[in-house]
């Protein structure tokens, strides 16, 4: 029997037993942009995305009484399961990838007008973005290292402000935009080079 | 602050990102949008990042499982009853619970 609307979840039964009120109005409605946020962590698989998903709406509904109800369930929920997954790569000896990230002197040798020049030199009739099926896209955005990944997922797949993705990367905002501006610019790149290999774009002569 | 160009592009282009994220403060984002409005060297390039960003927001909305609305709420009706849950890491992929 598939349940289609859990009305013993929250506090609303008929019989008045005491459960977790709010639960299936704030958090539950939420779940869809929480799978979407674990796939991308999980590159892609599924299986593993949706072990998160069970793991962090079971721990969201286990600690439901340590959240303040009518605050930012949603960055509550990302954080639980970002955690969760920062869990999991510890045990398999993952750690440490994300703060990584932050140092590195190659930032500033990513010009920033360099694939938007090389894309429009290739591509004056700008189909650029369209010669792309989804799942290339994900698979790029996928390759990316975990730090430029999340940020990237966060902000423009999933819409986040930079204050709300600092309180779910537990970072100060500038390091969120450091993040995402090198995430953005390391996908499109790698676009770039994909639609180069597969021939969308071809590279004009330079004088 | 009335010539647009008073601004040099490289300043406009470094809040390029803010500016599309709607991040910058008013003064800061009239003064992009007024920039904008006139340069060619910045627009074309404003134009570039924003077809990424309306991109990458289409091409990764994708419809969850329906399976995986299921599996949690059955999840958290057996949390609610006491009886154990799933084992976590595992999920419940592909499992029917014997009861339904």
């Amino acid at each position: 029997m598939a349940a289609a609307s859990p009305s013993g979840i929250d506090g609303d039964t008929a019989d008045g037993s005491t459960t977790k009120p709010g639960f299936t109005d704030e958090a539950l409605p939420h779940l869809d942009a929480v799978y979407r946020f674990a796939l991308r962590l999980a590159q892609g698989r599924a299986d593993l995305a949706e072990d998160l998903v069970q793991d962090t709406f079971l721990q969201a509904y286990r600690a439901w009484d340590t959240f303040t109800r009518g605050t930012n369930a949603r960055s509550w929920l990302f954080t639980i399961c970002r955690n969760r997954f920062l869990r999991l790569e510890e045990r398999r000896g993952r750690s440490g990838e994300v703060t990584e990230a932050d140092s590195g002197a190659d930032v500033e040798a990513l010009a920033s007008t360099a694939v938007f020049s090389e894309v429009r030199s290739a591509d004056p009739e700008r189909a650029f973005f369209d010669s792309f099926v989804d799942e290339e896209v994900m698979r790029a955005l996928d390759a990316l290292p975990t730090a430029f990944r999340e940020a990237v997922t966060l902000s423009d797949v999933e819409g986040l402000s930079y204050p709300e993705m600092a309180e779910v990367l537990g970072v100060p905002t500038g390091t969120v935009k450091s993040r995402l501006f090198r995430g953005r610019r390391l996908l499109q790149q790698a676009l770039y080079g994909y639609a180069l290999e597969m021939g969308y774009i071809h590279p004009r002569e330079r004088r | 602050m009335n010539d647009p160009h008073k601004v040099p592009c490289d300043r406009v282009l470094a809040r390029l990102w803010e500016y599309l994220d709607g991040e910058l403060p008013a003064e800061g984002e009239a003064e992009v949008r007024a920039h904008l409005d006139v340069c060619g060297h910045c627009f074309p390039q404003y134009d570039f990042e924003r077809a990424y960003l309306t991109f990458i927001r289409r091409t990764a909305e994708r419809p969850v499982p329906p399976g995986v609305r299921r599996r949690v709420f059955q999840m958290i009706l057996a949390e609610e009853s006491g009886r154990p849950p799933p084992e976590p890491g595992r999920g419940a992929c592909g499992r029917e619970t014997a009861e339904s």
